[in-house]
């Protein structure tokens, strides 16, 4: 059974614009899978539709339910979605507080929150950050306290919407290298494609809406007049 | 990072008074302020103590004095209004007359003032010494566990972190504007200004809209969820029931006949 199923999903925000024209995707468990497309295709929108935030027509299904059919709190646990900016993510006091959010919601006692809390930062290599105000930390340890807030729901899918973007090369590999050592299925929607090439099993193209191809990550990246038809590039490390 | 570090600037200082729980110095930072403020006017010299106390507080905290003085600096047009305002009040009678050296001031409007300025200057000191030598987040926490509503502290943090955020937004405006040339003009100047506020704003809203997708992301229900707090250390508890103990003596004091 998939962990993810999206059939035939539209969406249309209130100012008109359709934003997904009939998405149809699956994940399996442990599957990384890279969402690529040019800017204003729908993956954010998509992702907004995986924890059940937005409900457009159509289809998704988490762990073979419809999303509509899960307790809220159940599914925002079982898919973690971690944004494009750090900063709309952090909005405790402290970093601790930040991370233990989620598992306090999740119904957790103070004591245990707080223990998970420390040891999901302890594993994302951001211990030290426990009691620092989040909008004084660096962009990449922001990035690493924003994965940490979604880690402590131990969710099953972990959703991330360009998580290396504005980071520095140093800060850009460790993101990478934490990502890739992450059991959890993934998705991850970004415009770096090498990051795409370095950490996903398989890559969809989603533009006007819709996912124009779905593929072997090498495969799908190697194609160079598919990747020009939907405003993508090569990646440099196969050209 | 953000360019600008607006608070927590002097919380790494290592001094006993930062040491303490922040339950404990709100707690104590209260009692202290309720006894300066119940300072009778016909018993102003009482504020004296108070401010020999609290400068003792203050040098125990290692705060710097000249992070205190520009802090406490914010009260200086005030004070010096008032005491203008008092220099040209004539006495009502001779009873009422106060001579100091070339002043004749009314001792009746002397008094007054000098109760409100000694006590605006008290209170600010306290809040000063309060914020300096503890963390924004220890006294949002010190807040929460003395059941100040959970919407009102959170919602002083989110101000407080995106305070900071937007400064930084609006640094960054200015310098994109600054980097396309001079703006002649005040109206043109005072237009542009407009606009950059608006945009401000625009952003401001669209960023809340996200922060609200974050925390419905994570569970967010209408309550906001926190860790409990370390119990306070019982020497802690003790020096804190002192002070309040002493505040309350001071204010009883005061109402003495």
């Amino acid at each position: 059974m998939n962990l993810l199923e999206i059939a035939d999903l539209h969406f249309t925000w209130p100012d008109g614009t359709d934003a997904l024209r009939g998405v149809s995707l699956a994940l399996r468990k442990g599957e990384t899978l890279g969402l690529i497309g040019r800017n204003g295709a729908g993956k954010s929108t998509l992702l907004l539709h995986l924890n059940g935030i937005l409900h457009g027509s159509g289809s998704v299904r988490v762990k073979g339910s419809s999303v509509e059919d899960w307790p809220a709190d159940e599914l925002r646990a079982t898919v973690g979605l971690v944004f494009e900016q750090p900063q709309d993510q952090l909005f405790m006091p402290t970093v601790l507080e930040d991370v233990a959010f989620g598992p306090l919601n999740m119904g957790l006692a103070s004591e245990a929150a707080r223990q998970r809390s420390l040891q999901v930062l302890e594993s994302v290599g951001a211990a030290g950050l426990a009691h620092r105000a989040p909008h004084h930390l660096s962009a990449g340890q922001m990035r690493r306290a924003a994965l940490a807030t979604v880690l402590a729901m131990e969710p099953e899918l972990l959703v991330l919407d360009e998580p290396v973007m504005a980071l520095d090369p140093e800060g850009r590999e460790a993101v990478m290298a934490l990502l890739a050592g992450l059991p959890q299925a993934k998705m991850l929607a970004t415009h770096d494609l090498d990051l795409v090439l370095g950490l996903c099993d398989t890559v969809a193209i989603l533009d006007a809406g819709r996912v124009q191809a779905r593929g072997p990550t090498r495969e799908i990246l190697a194609d160079e007049p598919l990747l020009r038809a939907h405003g993508l590039r090569v990646p440099a490390t196969l050209q | 990072m953000l360019s600008r570090d607006l608070l927590d600037d002097q919380a790494h200082l290592n001094s006993p008074v930062h040491l303490l729980d922040a339950r404990v110095k709100l707690v104590c930072a209260l009692a202290l302020l309720i006894a300066v403020l119940a300072v009778p006017v016909a018993q102003n010299p009482l504020l004296l103590v108070h401010a020999g106390a609290l400068l003792v507080v203050a040098g125990l905290s290692r705060l710097p004095a000249a992070w205190l003085l520009q802090r406490m600096a914010v009260l200086a047009p005030f004070l010096l209004l008032g005491t203008v305002a008092v220099a040209f009040l004539p006495p009502a009678g001779p009873a009422d007359a106060l001579n100091l050296g070339p002043l004749t001031l009314s001792e009746q409007a002397f008094s007054v003032w000098a109760s409100v300025g000694g006590k605006c200057a008290l209170a600010l000191l306290i809040a000063v010494v309060l914020a300096g030598t503890s963390t924004t987040a220890g006294l949002l926490r010190a807040a929460r566990s003395l059941h100040v509503p959970r919407t009102l502290t959170a919602l002083t943090g989110f101000a407080i972190t995106y305070l900071a955020v937007l400064a930084d937004e609006a640094g960054r405006m200015i310098t994109a504007m600054r980097c396309r040339g001079r703006v002649r003009g005040g109206m043109r100047r005072l237009r542009i200004g407009a606009s950059m506020m608006v945009t401000l704003m625009a952003r401001t809203v669209e960023r809340a809209d996200r922060i609200a997708l974050a925390m419905v992301s994570r569970g967010y229900r209408g309550t906001m969820p926190a860790l409990d707090q370390r119990p306070i250390p019982t020497p802690q508890i003790a020096l804190g029931a002192g002070i309040v103990l002493i505040s309350a003596l001071l204010t009883v004091v005061g109402f003495a006949p």
